[in-house]
């Protein structure tokens, strides 16, 4: 009897400690930073990606997902019933949120179809090499000249708006010694906010491709070159925070950052979970018709970063 | 940090000690970017063609005489004094009722993911006859974007919905006056004092009027 009522005790105290959990969230919509500066002249080997394709979901707004649902499950009396009624309620909860939370991305998928014959077409490995060649700090894995004793890997992920208005790459970047297996030396996510052509969805699967190959490409990248100024500790190290005001889903979303850089074409910010975004100056409004008049002043740009991708779409 | 739901005394001990990091971090938010909303309505207003004063000093409406008409959409305090000792004829009020982090209870047991919420409302009111022109009741609620649960980090998906939360709070208020011409604004020239009235602006150590 004792040890009956201790057992229960012990799962009451468990159950009351933890409460509800929190429906499992994306892994790309986690808190990932951790970092050490790297020498400058450091090379990076490059660790091939692990899916054959570059990896493509329907963007949507994860914020309305994850709403709480706190209907309350009233369990019978004595202390069987808390438990019950915990129980209950955490597992209706975890199982709404992930139903809820999988039929929106399901939902969100559907706009996939018009492109998808295009995106079965891009293959990570080009999409790689073009990543190495066009950052002088990265060789291949396989490559023998050169010893790097550092290795950069990659979890990107491309997410289409509904409206066929921009593609986002997120993309968790880390570096870590070779052959070590041990927490990264330096790991962030990157996301990169690009604008898509108009029309492509009604585009041929030609026209399509080249253009979400040269998107892609391109993002990514921008997405490693960012990384490694983080990695290297050479990007702006602005503690200015700011409430920044941004079109994303067909209206406007708000995010606590620090300004990084800010271009004719581009505006990178570092949010409160040190990540770095960078999005197009049209996608801010507060920021767009100053930009405007100032670039068209001085016709030239101010940014260290590549916007080709950016000039190309619009 | 209130805790709603959390009713008995042992329920809201528990509670606030479960989150006491939260809290503790709610206190170091500085929420003074909702008040910079004086100067965005004062923009609109300017715009519109009124004259626009700002008051810095707060407002606290308990210290207001209590007023009471048959006439419809009235206020029950009076603003008579602003309209005698400065000729306003209008006044926009700002009235914080609360800022900061909210967790729902029943009983001991947390049902919700802690969340952001903003409640205030706003209104403009005409200074000569108490009449409400025009009143915007806001309570705005975000989760956490991403997970919610990161003390060593200072709460990131928290903090970022509050600021979101107040962002949202200063364009709800300044989006509709600005396209308010429907009300009987006063005629050209006239002033219209703009008025925070934040009784209760500290972060989360208020209680909370639901």
């Amino acid at each position: 009897m004792v040890f009956n009522t201790k057992r229960c005790t012990l799962a009451l105290l468990i159950l009351l400690i933890s409460g509800c959990t929190s429906a499992p969230k994306n892994h790309h919509a986690s808190h990932i930073h951790s970092g050490a500066k790297i020498p400058e002249k450091t090379l990076f080997s490059v660790s091939p990606l692990i899916s054959d394709h570059l990896l493509f979901r329907g963007a949507f707004e994860s914020a309305v997902q994850e709403q709480d649902y706190s209907v309350m499950y009233m369990g019978g009396a004595g202390i069987a019933g808390i438990i019950a009624e915990i129980a209950t309620h955490g597992m209706l909860e975890s199982n709404s949120q992930n139903s809820k939370a999988k039929k929106a991305q399901d939902i969100a998928n559907e706009a996939l179809i018009p492109i998808q014959p295009a995106i079965e077409m891009l293959d990570s490995a080009s999409a790689l090499d073009n990543v190495i060649d066009s950052n002088p700090k990265l060789i291949h894995l396989s490559a023998k000249k050169k010893k790097p004793l550092l290795e950069l890997r990659m979890q990107p992920m491309f997410f289409v708006d509904q409206s066929y208005s921009t593609l986002s790459l997120k993309n968790i970047v880390s570096v870590q010694e070779r052959h070590q297996k041990n927490k990264p030396i330096y790991q962030n996510m990157v996301e990169i906010v690009s604008l898509l052509p108009e029309g492509l969805e009604k585009e041929n699967t030609d026209g399509q491709l080249q253009h979400l190959q040269e998107i892609t490409q391109q993002q990514l990248a921008d997405s490693v070159s960012l990384a490694l100024k983080d990695a290297m500790s050479i990007l702006n190290k602005s503690d200015a925070m700011q409430t920044f005001r941004y079109a994303e889903y067909g209206k406007y979303s708000y995010e606590r950052a620090s300004l990084i850089e800010k271009s004719c074409s581009r505006v990178i910010i570092r949010t409160l979970r040190k990540w770095l975004k960078s999005r197009p100056v049209e996608l801010f409004p507060d920021m767009k018709n100053s930009l405007e008049k100032k670039c068209s002043e001085t016709n030239h740009e101010t940014t260290k970063v590549e916007t080709t991708v950016t000039k190309k779409t619009t | 940090m209130t805790y709603p739901g959390a009713d008995c005394l042992l329920c809201w001990g528990a509670a606030a000690a479960m989150n006491s990091s939260l809290s503790s971090h709610a206190e170091t938010i500085d929420a003074s970017e909702l008040y910079q909303v004086k100067a965005d309505i004062a923009d609109v207003l300017t715009k519109q063609g009124k004259t626009v004063v700002i008051i810095d000093k707060p407002l606290d409406l308990d210290t207001l005489a209590d007023h009471s008409s048959k006439i419809p959409n009235t206020s029950d305090k009076s603003f008579t004094q602003f309209a005698n000792a400065s000729d306003v004829t209008h006044l926009v009020v700002l009235d914080v009722n609360y800022i900061g982090f909210q967790r729902k209870y029943a009983a001991y047991i947390p049902t919700s993911d802690p969340y952001a919420r903003v409640a205030a409302r706003a209104f403009l009111v005409d200074t000569n006859t108490n009449e409400f022109h025009w009143y915007l009741p806001l309570n705005i609620m975000r989760p956490a974007t991403g997970e919610w649960d990161e003390p060593d980090t200072n709460f990131p998906g928290l903090t970022n919905a509050l600021y979101q939360a107040l962002a949202q709070a200063r364009e709800s208020i300044t989006t509709p006056l600005a396209a308010q011409q429907a009300i009987k604004a006063p005629p050209t020239g006239n002033s219209i004092e703009l008025d925070p009235s934040n009784t209760s602006e500290n972060l989360s150590s208020n209680p909370v009027a639901e």
